[in-house]
């Protein structure tokens, strides 16, 4: 690696001596994107491993609104948690998130004036950070309170699947009846899985986004050193936002086929 | 699973931090490498090579690793705001 960084180092050099800094950005884009790839593979990992139990959601969801269409609560959180994970990435989109300004940092944070750059940027970094995990932790409480009300329309499911056979013609014996309706009720427990598990997953990435983003909930931290300690920052930011859009796209492909196939059914 | 436990080793080791944020750190690291090591486990032992699951599957490893690189790479720099390339410098001490 040594010879890599000799390298780098060479080209960074010949180019200043060659009145051609200009392209030192582009250099440093090049030599500094080696590691990115990693965090792609661990992504796409996660997103195929997380990706189907947002699809079973995006269904459970959708039977489980039109079977609580008369509880306003229930409707509401059921909403709630499937939009808020829509409305979630939103808060990492620069278009949106340059609109804040620096007014925010004496809203929220410090009543000390200093307007050095750097503090500035600090600041408005940390306000982001505060707002995604706020966001992200809202996410979670929306997906752990509907957990029980969906698994109980999963299980409602098996009343379904009991008339169906009952419709049907010949003799079944009861043995041929529990085999068909076992495994619905047994799944349960894998259902609850993934209902709960990529949750989770998110919960933590969220909790590590904050614990490298120097956000605390109970108490105001003041900035020593600028930016220190923030080195993994964005990679569970990004990590965050990632398993989010995960489960929004997942759950609104599988809502919009369910709905669709209802409409051509 | 592998990010957290590199992420807390690294952690311990150059960050130097204090008991209390070892505790918040090591705790929420130490969870979710359990919960991320179960998801693997279910995925493992629920899918074969031929299925149709393990197929789809890595249909959907190819599809999101297309969504992550363009969002990690060109999209970080136009759209999303992740400043991945900032840390990029700190596993050169791994390297």
């Amino acid at each position: 690696m040594a010879a890599f960084v000799t390298f780098r180092e060479l080209v960074l050099t010949s180019l200043e001596s060659n009145n051609m800094s200009d392209l030192k950005y582009v250099v440093n884009r090049l030599t500094e994107s080696n590691t990115t790839l990693i965090w792609v593979v661990l992504a796409a990992f996660l997103g195929s491993i997380t990706v189907y139990p947002a699809i079973r959601f995006g269904v459970l969801y959708a039977e489980s609104a039109d079977e609580h269409k008369d509880s306003l609560s229930k409707s509401l959180l059921l909403h709630a948690s499937f939009v808020l994970p829509i409305i979630a990435p939103l808060l990492w989109v620069l278009p949106i998130t340059r609109k804040f300004d620096l007014s925010f940092q004496y809203f929220f944070f410090s009543p000390k004036r200093n307007k050095t750059l750097l503090n500035h940027f600090y600041f408005i970094l940390r306000f982001l950070t505060w707002l995604r995990v706020a966001a992200c932790l809202i996410v979670v409480l929306s997906r752990f309170a509907v957990v029980r009300t969906v698994v109980q329309t999963y299980l409602d499911s098996v009343g379904s699947t009991i008339k169906k056979i009952s419709g049907e013609e010949g003799r079944l014996t009861l043995f041929d009846f529990r085999l068909k309706i076992w495994p619905i009720v047994f799944y349960v427990c894998v259902v609850t899985l993934q209902l709960v598990g990529p949750v989770l997953l998110l919960l933590y990435a969220t909790l590590l986004m904050a614990s490298w983003g120097d956000i605390g909930f109970y108490h105001s931290n003041t900035p020593g050193i600028v930016f220190s300690g923030q080195m993994l920052l964005p990679v569970f930011s990004f990590f965050t936002w990632f398993l989010v859009t995960v489960q929004a796209l997942g759950s609104t492909l599988a809502v919009l086929s369910q709905r669709l196939g209802q409409q051509f059914r | 699973m592998v990010i957290e436990f590199v992420a807390s080793q690294a952690y311990f080791l150059f960050a130097k931090p204090t008991i209390v944020e070892v505790n918040m750190f090591g705790v929420w690291a130490l969870v979710g490498t359990v919960v991320t090591a179960s998801l693997l486990l279910q995925l493992i032992t629920s899918y074969s090579f031929k299925s149709a699951e393990f197929q789809y599957s890595m249909l959907s490893f190819m599809l999101f690793a297309a969504i992550a690189l363009v969002s990690a790479g060109p999209a970080d720099a136009l759209l999303l705001d992740f400043n991945l390339a900032s840390c990029n410098s700190f596993f050169f001490f791994f390297l």
